[in-house]
């Protein structure tokens, strides 16, 4: 019994964690990926699992697992009536570039050298979060 | 419409890259097009499933990324009860508290993009 509880004890650590991913992708319609991503990165997935995804596969991994909760969002979102509000003149535009961006990502994760690009993202955020807040 | 289109695909790629594109699509929506954020974060949610579905055959047969598939179900299933909160709770915020919500969200995502960065600057910098 002790040894069942300290072989299954870690993996019981990362549930919290991966609900308030969950909840976060769920309330904000996206974030629950970064979260998730810390989370395979941490101390705790190493104890739970031997070999955490690294690197490039986790993002895989992350992708993966954002997928069925973002159609489960989105299905609260619709039956909450949040599609009402969306211009129709801005959905198909703003799609349809989802696929060949999402395509033209994936085959150039591993030949780019995002840093730059990083930085320039996180810096865009924190402008963007004060604008909101303020 | 172009140039929307050509945003989007821009963002999905940098998603895909594992950039972080997820919040910028929401920014684009709310602050240049003036859409509602609630609104926004639906289109987002749409975004990332055509996006996700279009490079997860790439990143598995492609690619050959390594899944721990058991994990990644545990994850998931551990995951579901807290999104289905969270959608449900969506639609009932205020539009001007869900701004906030999100801002605060935009910060921490910032703020932890940063510290990852400088991190790894740090391990890649070579030791006297």
């Amino acid at each position: 019994m002790r040894t069942a509880v300290r072989h299954y004890a870690p993996a019981l650590l990362i549930l919290p964690g991966a609900f308030a991913a969950g909840f976060t992708n769920g309330l904000l319609g996206t974030g629950g990926g970064i979260l998730l991503l810390y989370l395979l990165k941490s101390g705790v997935s190493r104890r739970t699992h031997r070999t955490p995804p690294a690197g490039k596969d986790a993002y895989a991994a992350v992708i993966l697992c954002v997928l069925p909760l973002s159609v489960l969002s989105f299905l609260y979102y619709q039956d909450g009536g949040m599609f009402e509000k969306v211009p129709g003149d801005m959905l198909i535009p703003c799609l349809c570039g989802a696929v060949p961006g999402g395509i033209l990502g994936a085959l150039l994760l591993d030949r780019i050298r995002v840093t730059t690009a990083e930085y320039l993202f996180a810096a865009l955020v924190l402008f963007a979060g004060f604008r909101m807040l303020f | 419409m172009v140039s929307a289109c050509f945003i989007s695909m821009l963002i999905a790629a940098l998603a895909g890259m594992g950039v972080g594109g997820g919040g910028l699509l929401v920014i684009y929506l709310t602050m240049i097009a003036g859409m509602e954020t609630g609104p926004a974060q639906g289109v987002n949610l749409l975004f990332f499933i055509l996006s996700a579905v279009s490079a997860l055959p790439v990143h598995i047969f492609i690619k050959g990324r390594k899944i721990n598939y058991p994990f990644v179900l545990l994850l998931t299933a551990a995951a579901v009860p807290g999104a289905m909160l969270g959608a449900w709770l969506a639609p009932r915020l205020p539009a001007d508290l869900a701004r906030r919500v999100f801002g605060v969200f935009l910060l921490v995502s910032g703020g932890l993009s940063l510290y990852k960065l400088r991190s790894s600057a740090k391990n890649r910098a070579p030791r006297s």
